[in-house]
């Protein structure tokens, strides 16, 4: 049944800062979204000093903030997380029970789990550098061996997702071939032909010389009609609507696009 | 003694002041020095000609009858009616006339009491008009005064507040008043039901087509006939009812002497008070009362300009399912606002309740926020303002704000009339 909720009164003025996905948190409304939603991206660096200044001066729960303080300093992360869910009453009871099992699930994750869920959200966010930074965690640790060659498979195609994202087809292409040498899966193959049509500069890519000319047709087929309908929507269409515009709107439209992509850009960060 | 604390009749014919004095905790009415009518302060500004001196009141009257300058009266409609009025080839705003007008009126208990300044006032206009409000806030915002220091009440919560003010024995009953002026009769009923808590204190006011010119009171005829008319009207409404006391004012019971009829009906067990002061005095006692942390009247007044109904949201706080009070019944319609930020979960429409005094059904309203962007339960914020354009017209405005920088407000917003 639905419902609204009172919002309560404090608003920061000076708002809690999520390194990770580059935004700001201003109510306690907010805190709690960001916890129940992103607990995977959560360690015990998130019970620090910021969110206790963020706690006790802006959203002025100065209790609160005491026994998160108390809790994080008996290392007692999940308890500390709960104990600010509830206290905002912002998640009903069946809804911190679920938050409960999910805290439960994450205790049991391996840790190469838990770094390429956080991976997968960043990239998932287009936070592109953030999620290869946890993929190169996986891939650079120690403990490698305990980690299934299929699932280090989806990493290195995951980073090479990301890489294409930034517009890196060489780095990209080297991701690929990677998780194709672990996976064996033809679809991974597609992506590399994709990828050096679309991008001549990746480079020659020997693994495609084994691919039959009729699958090379095909993929050709797809890759023009995909061309081609990309043209008409998304960011071509925004080139293009700014680019009709009359001679003396021209500029400052241009101008706009470009700066509001560059911005995208730089959010990938 | 801090700044002073007046109540301000303003009519379109005459002004008066009124002053509560903390000393002796009562309100008296004040009067301009020299002048010819006693309390009553002639609605009058006159421009001296050729030069930028201005007069109010009689003084205007006299410098204008001298025919050194040039006279604006009705000075109250002009503003109403949004007019202008040329002066020696000038037009000036009726709002800026107003201005200058009310600015020479303060300088009478200014000037009396040797005061620097004036801390609450509260206007008494005879209906209230929304131009006529807006234009006092602004011009009273020119001449200085914080809006909170300003407050705008009609003739007849001035009535309630006079008559609750006096000794318990005179609103015993039923109470009532004549008001008789140029602009025609008003008659006011006051009310008190006794039987539930908070007491519950109600005004009924009717302007009656008796209503006569006070001309006719200058002849012996006339006054004869005005008599027969005002009995008569006083026999039909105070028939069979039980009424303590009536209370006579306006200028046409500046005297009474043609009103023998009249009198002798009302002052049948009943007790008569005659002045011409209520209405400022009213206005001075809801001044010093708006002034202090509780009100001296417990009691929910209903009357002309006040609100009938309570009006309410549900909604979670701390866990648990709350009433959100955003106006509440007998709160001055022009000073009824309430805004309240909202977060909404799994539904698609912001419901108020109202419950009306005196009725037992509950009146749902459904404010629908179908147009606002699609998101995920609990990320939409909306900020809920609510107010009112009359005592039963409520305006619901709701604003979406987005949930931080997780979901970008979307500026939309719907608004929504309510007759309740």
């Amino acid at each position: 049944m639905g419902r609204m909720i009172l919002c309560r009164a404090g608003k920061a003025s000076v708002p809690y800062y999520v390194h990770d996905l580059g935004l700001h948190l201003y109510t306690a409304e907010e805190l709690c979204y960001y916890i129940y939603n992103n607990l995977f991206l959560l360690n015990e660096d998130f019970l620090g000093e910021p969110l206790f200044r963020f706690i006790g001066e802006e959203l002025k729960l100065k209790r609160l903030e005491e026994k998160v303080r108390a809790l994080a300093k008996g290392g007692e992360f999940t308890a500390a997380l709960l104990e600010i869910l509830k206290d905002i009453c912002y998640y009903n009871e069946q809804e911190l029970e679920e938050f409960k099992k999910r805290c439960e699930k994450l205790k049991r994750s391996k840790p190469y789990e838990v770094l390429k869920n956080r991976g997968d959200y960043m990239a998932g966010q287009k936070k592109y550098k953030k999620a290869l930074w946890y993929y190169d965690r996986i891939l650079n640790s120690r403990n490698q061996k305990e980690i299934p060659a299929s699932y280090l498979g989806k990493v290195w195609y995951n980073k090479g997702a990301c890489y294409a994202g930034i517009f890196s087809p060489q780095e990209a292409a080297s991701c690929f071939i990677k998780a194709y040498g672990l996976l064996k899966d033809d679809s991974i193959l597609k992506e590399l032909y994709l990828l050096s049509r679309m991008w001549p500069e990746a480079g020659e890519i020997k693994l495609l010389e084994a691919v039959p000319s009729k699958q090379q047709y095909d993929w050709t087929e797809e890759f023009d009609s995909l061309k081609a309908r990309s043209l008409s929507q998304g960011k071509p269409l925004e080139a293009q609507i700014a680019c009709q515009k009359d001679r003396m709107r021209r500029k400052a439209a241009v101008e706009e696009v470009l700066s509001r992509w560059k911005k995208e850009y730089r959010d990938m960060e | 003694m801090k700044g002073l604390i007046l109540g301000i009749d303003l009519c379109d014919d005459y002004s008066q002041v009124g002053h509560f004095d903390t000393e002796i905790m009562d309100a008296v009415s004040m009067e301009l020095e020299e002048e010819e009518s006693g309390c009553l302060i002639p609605t009058v500004l006159c421009k001296r000609k050729g030069q930028d001196q201005w007069f109010i009141g009689e003084e205007a009257y006299r410098c204008a009858l001298n025919g050194d300058g040039i006279m604006v009266d009705k000075l109250v409609s002009l503003v109403e009616q949004g007019g202008m009025a040329m002066i020696e080839g000038r037009s000036y705003e009726a709002e800026k006339l107003l201005e200058r007008y009310i600015a020479q009126l303060l300088l009478v208990p200014l000037n009396r009491f040797k005061s620097q300044q004036i801390e609450k006032i509260v206007f008494s206009l005879r209906e209230l008009n929304p131009v006529l409000m807006d234009s006092l806030i602004r011009l009273m915002g020119r001449l200085g005064f914080k809006r909170e220091q300003i407050k705008i009440i009609g003739h007849t919560e001035c009535f309630l507040y006079y008559v609750i003010s006096q000794q318990k024995e005179i609103w015993q009953n039923e109470s009532c008043l004549f008001d008789l002026s140029e602009d025609g009769l008003n008659y006011y009923e006051l009310k008190v039901t006794r039987g539930r808590k908070p007491q519950l204190v109600e005004v009924a006011h009717q302007r009656l087509e008796e209503g006569f010119s006070l001309e006719i009171l200058e002849s012996v005829s006339g006054g004869k006939m005005a008599d027969k008319i005002l009995t008569e009207c006083g026999k039909r409404l105070l028939d069979k009812k039980l009424v303590s006391s009536v209370f006579l004012t306006g200028q046409g019971f500046g005297t009474t002497q043609w009103a023998d009829g009249f009198l002798k009906f009302v002052c049948n067990k009943r007790r008569v008070f005659a002045g011409q002061n209520l209405f400022a005095k009213g206005a001075a006692y809801v001044a010093f009362d708006s002034m202090q942390e509780t009100s001296s009247y417990p009691y929910i007044c209903l009357c002309e300009g006040r609100i009938r109904s309570t009006v309410y949201l549900e909604a979670e706080y701390e866990g648990r399912k709350r009433q959100i009070i955003l106006a509440s019944a007998g709160t001055n319609w022009y000073e009824a606002k309430a805004v309240v930020e909202l977060i909404v979960d799994q539904t698609d429409n912001l419901e108020l309740f109202v419950a009306t005094v005196g009725s037992s059904q509950l009146v749902k309203l459904v404010v629908p926020l179908g147009d606002f962007p699609a998101r995920p339960p609990k990320t939409t914020r909306i900020e809920v303002i609510v107010a009112f354009v009359k005592e039963d017209s409520m305006m619901v405005r709701v604003i979406d704000k987005g949930f931080g920088d997780l979901f970008a407000a979307s500026g939309r917003e719907v608004k929504q009339y309510f007759h309740i």
